[in-house]
C-alpha cells in the first residue's frame, strides 16, 4: 500500500478504526495517551524511536483477531510487539505515526502443561523467564535462555527465531516449537497448536512464521518442547591466547563431553573490562590478564561429582596441549552465577561505553578465527584506532562483532562510518560462507543490506511469500523486506 | 603459626531446597553440594594470612560423610596445605563438631582456628563459640577484619548497628562474616596441584568423641507461605498495615 | 523451673530486644528472672524490674561487664544457669555471641533463633535461611535458647515490680579486650546494607522527581534505589540500579514507586521481607509480589506517605 491511505492521512481514523477497536478491547486494552505509550515506542538499546496513534492490548486470541480484521478492512498497518527487547528495530513503529501497535502483553496465560508429552502450551505474551520457571517447577527445562529473558516474551522469541546461550546444545527457537497459533493478516486464526514431534502432513507451516519478525502474521500461542532438567552443571572460565585455541578446545570438549556442553562462549578481554566498568559485581577471577576467554558450561542428568571431574579433565588436557593458559572452575553455584555475570554484563556495559558498530554474524565454527583476524585487520586499515570488541556463541559459530570507536574520538564522526564498517565486516562474513544475521534478525537494521547479500532467487521467494500472506502489506511493513 | 580451618559441606547456596514430603528433613539426594559460603571466606582468610607470611600452615578439616572430601579438595585448591576428614554419616550438631575440633586442636596445635560464622543449612551459628568455650580460648565472632599482632589478634566484628573491635590473646577462635574478604576462585593449576595434597581420614571414636545428637528433629515443614498481597485503599491504610501488621516501620 | 533471660543493654537503658526475649519466656512458662551484667547498670536493672512478667532481676555490676564480652560473661551465666531450666537471650549479635559459649560450658546443645515454642522442651526454628522450619526437641536438663525477636510479642515495659538482687561477678579472664565500637551513623545508608529501600521507576518521569523519594527515604532512614528503566532514562546514576544487572537487595522493607516490576527488577529485590508497591497501573506485575499495593498517583501518594510517617 502507498502511504496516502495510512493513518496519519486518514481523517476518519477515530471513528473507522479506533472506535471499533475500543469496542472490542475496552479501556484496558487501548492506550492513546502519549506518555503511557512511550515505552512501546522506543527500543531499550540503539535508539529506535517511533510514533503511533494507539497501542492495542487484546486479552485473547479472538479479540486480537477481531482487531486485526478491522485493521485489514481499513488497511491500517500493524506493528506486532512482545516484550520490545529486540535489537533490530523490528518491534517499534516507524516515526511517521502511520501504524498502530498490537501488544501481546495481556496474552500471558500458560494454557496447558503436558508432562508425558514434554510440552507446554503458552500464550505469546508469557515472559520467557516465567516459562522457564514454570518448566522448572515440574522438573523440566525450557532451554531458551538469553540476556533479556526477564522481559522478552515468547511470541517475540518465536517471531525472531531467538538464539541465546544454550543453542549449542538445544538449538534455537525453531527447534523448540512443536506447534503455533497465528492470527493472519486478514484476521483469520490458524490453530496449529499440535504437540507433535512428527508431522509430515504437508508443508510445515509453523516454520514459515518462526523468524518472520511479525511480517506474515501475529503468533498468539505456541506449544513448546521441554527437556529434562539437568541435575548438575559445571562451569569454568578459561583463558586462551587466540580464538583458534578456543576452537581447538571446543573440538576437544565435544569429543569428551558431547552434548553435555550447553554453553561455549568466546569473550575478548576488552569485553570484560567494559562490563566491569559499567556493571556492578562483575568479577575478574583470573590473576593475570589474557587476550581471550572462554566461558564453558556442562550439564548432565547425573547429580554427582562426575561432571566436574569431566570438565576438569578436559581443561587439564587443554592446558597440557597449550590451548588453555589458565582458568578457574566454579566451586559453587554462586561462583558459577558470578562467572555468568561477566557474560551477561557485556551488552549492558557496551551500551554505556560509546559508539559501537554491532554485527551479529555467523560463520562455520572452523572459520571463526579467520573471520576475526580478517575483519579486525581490514577495519584497522580503513578506520584506524577502532577498538576490536568481540564475544559470542563460539559453539554456534555466532560472534557478536561490535567494534567500538577510537578512544576520545568524535562520536558524530564515528557514527558516519557505520555503512562503511558494516560493508567491510559483512563482505568478509559472506565471503567466508557466513550470515549477516545469526540470531537477532533483519528488522529495519539490516533491511537495506539484504539485496547486497541475498541472491535474487532467495529475495524473490521471500517477497512471494510475503505477498501471499499479506497482500495489502499491513503486517509490520518495512521490516525484513521493502515492499 | 598453624591455622585450622573447619569447613562444612552443605546444599549449595543457590539451590532452592525442597522439604521432604514425610517431613523428615530437606531433600539432599542428587542436589548440588558446595562448601558453606562462610567457610569459604574462612579458608580465604587463612590462605591470605599464609601468603602474607603470618601463618606457616593451613589445615582444613571437615566432619561429615566421605563425599565431604570434595569440599576439602576445594579448600586445598584455594591454597590450604592439607586436609583432615573426620568421617561420620551421623547428623552432625554443633556441640559434637566442637568436641571433635577440640580434639583435633589438641592433636595439631594450631594457634588460630578460623571458621564460618554459621552454616547455611542448619543456620545454627554456634560451632565457633562452642569450640572457643571448650578450649577456654577467646572468640572473635562475625569478623569483618582480622589483624594479627604480637601474640594477639585484633578483630573487627559486625554487631547489630555497627562494628566492634576486640583484641584477643592468642590462641583464639575467629568466625568469618560476609565482608571479611571475597574468596578466590580455584584456578586450574591449583586444582591440579590440590589433587596431590594429602587428606587424612579419621573416625570420631579415634578422637574419643561421642557425636550423638543432643537435639531431636521432630519434623521439618515448609514455612508459612508468603501471604498473598493485598491492595490498600489509601495512604492511611498503608501506614496502618506497615505499622501494625507488618511491623516494618 | 524458672527461666533466666539475659538482658541486653548499653549500661544506661534496657534494649527492646530483651522485651521480646521475656515475651518468649512467658510462652515457655515459669518464673522469669532477668540477668543484668554490666557496669554502672543500676538503671537498667530498675527498668528490667518494671517489665511485665519478670519476678526477679539479678544485677552483676562489675568492670568486667562494661562491655558484653562473652569470655567474661559466660562464666557468670554458667554459674547461675544450674538453677534454671532455661537460659534465654535475644538472637541478636550479642545473644548469638554469648549463648553457644554458655551452652558448651554446660555441655548442652544450644537452640538458635527460635520462632515458636511448642512446649517447654520443643521449639520451632528456621533452617535453610527460613526456607524450612524445623521442630526440635531438647533432651538436655538446661535449654539454652536464642529468640528471634520479631517472632515474639514484646513484654510490656511497665507493670512489673520485680525485686533487684545484686550478685557478685566472676571476674575477668583477660583473654579478650574491648577496643572500640563504631555505630553506623544515620546518614542515608548504602543500598545493599539498608533496612529500608525506596526505589523509583520510569513512572517518576524525571530525575528531578526523585527528590520526592529522597525526602521519603530520609524520613524512613532508607536508601534510594531505582529500576533499570529509570537508570536508562537518565533519571539517576547507574549505581542506583536494583535488579539482575544492578544491585541485589533484601531489606526489611522495600517500597517500589512507579516501578512496573520487570522480572530483572524483581530478581534484585524479591527477597525483601515486606514489599510495598505504589503504581497507578493496577495491572503492573509489581503488585503480584507486593505485600501491600496502593493503586494511586505517586505524585500524590508519596508526599502523603511522608507526611503520615
Amino acid at each position: 500500500m502507498s502511504n496516502d491511505t495510512l493513518i496519519t492521512g486518514r481523517p476518519d481514523f477515530a471513528t473507522a478504526v479506533l472506535a471499533p477497536i475500543h469496542a472490542i478491547v475496552g479501556d484496558r486494552g487501548l492506550i492513546t495517551d502519549p506518555g503511557t505509550m512511550q515505552p512501546f515506542m522506543e527500543s531499550w538499546r540503539d535508539g529506535w524511536v517511533g510514533r503511533s496513534p494507539a497501542v492495542v492490548l487484546p486479552d485473547s486470541t479472538e479479540a486480537l483477531a477481531a482487531v486485526v480484521r478491522i485493521c485489514a478492512e481499513t488497511r491500517t498497518p500493524i506493528v506486532p510487539q512482545g516484550g520490545n527487547t529486540g535489537l533490530t528495530g523490528a518491534s517499534q513503529p516507524h516515526a511517521d505515526g502511520s501504524e498502530i501497535v498490537i501488544s501481546t502483553n495481556r496474552l500471558n496465560r500458560i494454557r496447558e502443561i503436558d508432562i508425558d508429552n514434554d510440552t507446554m502450551t503458552v500464550e505469546a505474551g508469557c515472559i520467557l523467564a516465567n516459562i522457564q520457571n514454570a518448566a522448572r517447577d515440574i522438573g523440566r527445562l525450557f532451554p531458551m535462555s538469553l540476556a533479556a529473558e526477564g522481559s522478552c516474551q515468547i511470541g517475540g522469541n518465536i517471531a525472531t527465531n531467538a538464539g541465546g546461550v544454550q543453542v549449542v546444545r538445544y538449538g534455537n527457537m525453531r527447534n523448540l516449537v512443536a506447534g503455533l497459533e497465528v492470527v493472519l493478516p486478514d484476521g483469520r486464526i490458524w490453530d496449529g497448536l499440535r504437540g507433535l514431534r512428527k508431522d509430515n502432513a504437508g508443508y510445515d507451516m509453523k516454520q514459515i512464521f518462526i523468524g518472520s519478525e511479525g511480517t506474515l502474521g501475529i503468533v498468539t500461542a505456541a506449544v513448546l518442547k521441554l527437556s529434562p532438567l539437568p541435575r548438575a552443571t559445571a562451569t569454568a572460565l578459561v583463558a586462551v591466547s587466540a580464538p583458534s585455541d578456543a576452537v581447538d578446545l571446543l573440538t576437544r570438549a565435544k569429543g569428551v563431553a558431547g552434548d553435555r556442553i550447553i554453553t561455549f562462549e568466546l569473550i575478548q578481554r576488552d569485553c570484560i573490562d567494559v562490563a566491569r566498568r559499567h556493571v556492578p559485581d562483575v568479577p575478574d577471577p583470573l590473576r593475570d590478564r589474557y587476550p581471550w576467554y572462554v566461558l564453558v558450561e556442562l550439564a548432565d542428568q547425573d547429580g554427582g561429582n562426575r561432571l566436574m571431574e569431566m570438565l576438569e579433565g578436559i581443561l587439564e588436557a587443554g592446558m597440557e596441549a597449550g590451548e588453555v593458559l589458565d582458568g578457574v572452575v566454579a566451586a559453587s553455584k554462586a561462583q558459577a552465577d558470578s562467572l555468568w555475570r561477566i557474560r551477561e554484563g557485556i551488552p549492558e556495559g557496551q551500551k554505556r561505553e560509546g559508539v559501537s558498530f554491532k554485527h551479529d554474524v555467523s560463520v562455520p565454527i572452523s572459520r571463526v578465527a579467520r573471520f576475526l583476524d580478517r575483519a579486525n585487520a581490514a577495519l584497522e586499515r580503513e578506520c584506524p584506532g577502532i577498538r576490536p570488541f568481540a564475544f559470542g556463541h563460539l559453539g554456534d559459530g555466532n560472534i557478536h562483532f561490535n567494534p567500538i570507536q577510537a578512544e576520545g574520538g568524535d562520536p558524530a564522526e564515528w557514527k558516519a562510518k557505520l555503512a562503511t564498517v558494516n560493508a567491510i565486516v559483512h563482505d568478509i562474513v559472506v565471503d567466508l560462507g557466513g550470515s549477516i544475521s545469526a540470531e537477532h534478525g533483519i528488522g529495519r537494521l539490516r533491511i537495506d543490506e539484504m539485496p547486497r547479500y541475498k541472491s535474487p532467487v532467495e529475495l524473490d521467494m521471500m517477497a512471494t511469500l510475503k505477498r501471499a500472506f499479506d497482500p495489502h502489506n499491513i503486517m509490520n511493513p518495512g521490516k525484513i523486506l521493502r515492499a | 603459626m598453624k591455622i585450622l580451618v573447619p569447613v562444612k559441606r552443605v546444599v549449595d547456596y543457590n539451590v532452592k531446597i525442597r522439604v521432604k514430603a514425610d517431613g523428615s528433613g530437606v531433600e539432599t539426594a542428587n542436589v548440588k553440594m558446595s562448601m558453606n559460603p562462610f567457610d569459604e571466606i574462612a579458608v580465604e582468610e587463612a590462605v591470605r594470612l599464609k601468603e602474607a607470611g603470618k601463618a606457616t600452615e593451613v589445615i582444613v578439616v571437615t566432619v561429615g560423610p566421605t563425599a565431604a572430601q570434595e569440599t576439602l579438595r576445594t579448600a586445598l585448591a584455594m591454597g590450604a596445605d592439607r586436609g583432615i576428614l573426620v568421617q561420620t554419616d551421623a547428623e552432625t550438631q554443633p556441640l559434637a563438631v566442637a568436641k571433635v575440633l577440640k580434639a583435633l586442636v589438641e592433636k595439631e596445635g594450631p594457634t588460630l582456628v578460623i571458621l564460618g560464622k554459621q552454616a547455611i543449612d542448619d543456620d545454627c551459628n554456634q560451632t565457633g563459640q562452642m569450640l572457643a568455650a571448650l578450649l577456654g580460648w577467646p572468640q572473635g565472632t562475625f569478623a569483618s577484619k582480622v589483624v594479627p599482632g604480637e601474640g594477639s589478634l585484633t578483630v573487627t566484628r559486625e554487631i547489630d548497628g555497627g562494628l566492634e573491635t576486640v583484641q584477643l590473646t592468642l590462641p583464639a577462635v575467629v568466625t568469618a562474616d560476609l565482608r571479611l574478604n571475597e574468596p578466590r576462585y580455584a584456578s586450574l593449576p591449583n586444582i591440579m596441584k590440590a589433587k596431590k595434597k594429602p587428606i587424612e581420614t579419621l573416625a570420631p571414636d579415634a578422637l574419643g568423641v561421642d557425636v550423638a545428637p543432643r537435639l531431636t528433629t521432630l519434623k521439618v515443614a515448609e514455612p508459612a507461605k508468603r501471604k498473598a498481597g493485598v491492595k490498600v485503599a489509601d495512604v492511611a491504610a498503608l501506614v496502618d498495615k506497615l505499622k501494625n501488621e507488618a511491623r516494618a516501620i | 523451673m524458672s527461666i533466666l533471660v539475659i538482658a541486653e543493654h548499653d549500661n544506661a537503658a534496657l534494649k527492646a530486644a530483651t522485651l521480646n526475649a521475656v515475651g518468649a519466656a512467658a510462652k515457655i512458662g515459669g518464673d522469669i528472672h532477668v540477668l543484668v551484667a554490666g557496669q554502672g547498670a543500676q538503671a537498667v536493672a530498675e527498668a528490667a524490674a518494671k517489665v511485665a512478667g519478670v519476678s526477679k532481676v539479678l544485677l552483676a555490676d562489675d568492670a568486667a561487664y562494661a562491655h558484653p564480652l562473652p569470655e567474661n560473661v559466660s562464666p557468670l551465666v554458667v554459674n547461675l544457669a544450674k538453677g534454671y531450666g532455661h537460659v534465654l537471650a535475644a538472637a541478636s549479635s550479642e545473644g548469638k555471641n554469648l549463648l553457644p559459649r554458655v551452652a558448651a560450658l554446660l555441655d548442652v546443645a544450644a537452640i538458635s533463633d527460635i520462632t515458636g515454642v511448642v512446649s517447654p522442651d520443643t521449639f520451632e526454628r528456621p533452617i535453610y535461611a527460613g526456607n524450612a522450619i524445623a521442630t526440635v526437641k531438647s533432651a538436655d536438663p538446661i535449654k539454652v535458647v536464642t529468640v528471634r525477636t520479631t517472632a515474639f510479642e514484646a513484654a510490656a515495659a511497665t507493670g512489673g515490680s520485680a525485686t533487684v538482687e545484686t550478685i557478685a561477678g566472676t571476674g575477668e579472664t583477660g583473654s579478650a579486650k574491648f577496643v572500640g565500637q563504631e555505630l553506623t551513623k544515620s546518614e542515608r545508608p548504602e543500598l545493599t546494607q539498608a533496612k529500608i529501600v525506596v526505589s523509583g521507576g520510569r513512572g517518576m518521569q524525571s530525575g528531578d522527581n526523585f527528590k520526592l523519594l529522597e525526602a521519603l527515604a530520609d524520613t524512613l532512614g532508607a536508601a534510594v534505589g531505582a529500576s533499570r528503566a529509570a537508570v536508562d532514562a537518565g533519571f539517576v546514576p547507574n549505581d542506583y540500579q536494583v535488579g539482575q544487572t544492578g544491585k541485589i537487595v533484601a531489606p526489611e522493607l522495600y517500597i517500589a514507586v512507579g516501578i512496573s516490576g520487570a522480572i530483572q527488577h524483581l530478581a534484585g529485590m524479591k527477597d525483601s521481607k515486606v514489599i510495598v508497591a505504589i503504581n497507578k497501573d493496577e495491572e503492573a506485575p509489581i503488585f503480584q509480589v507486593a505485600d501491600y499495593g496502593l493503586v494511586a498517583d505517586l505524585f500524590k501518594a508519596v508526599p502523603e506517605l511522608q507526611q503520615a510517617l
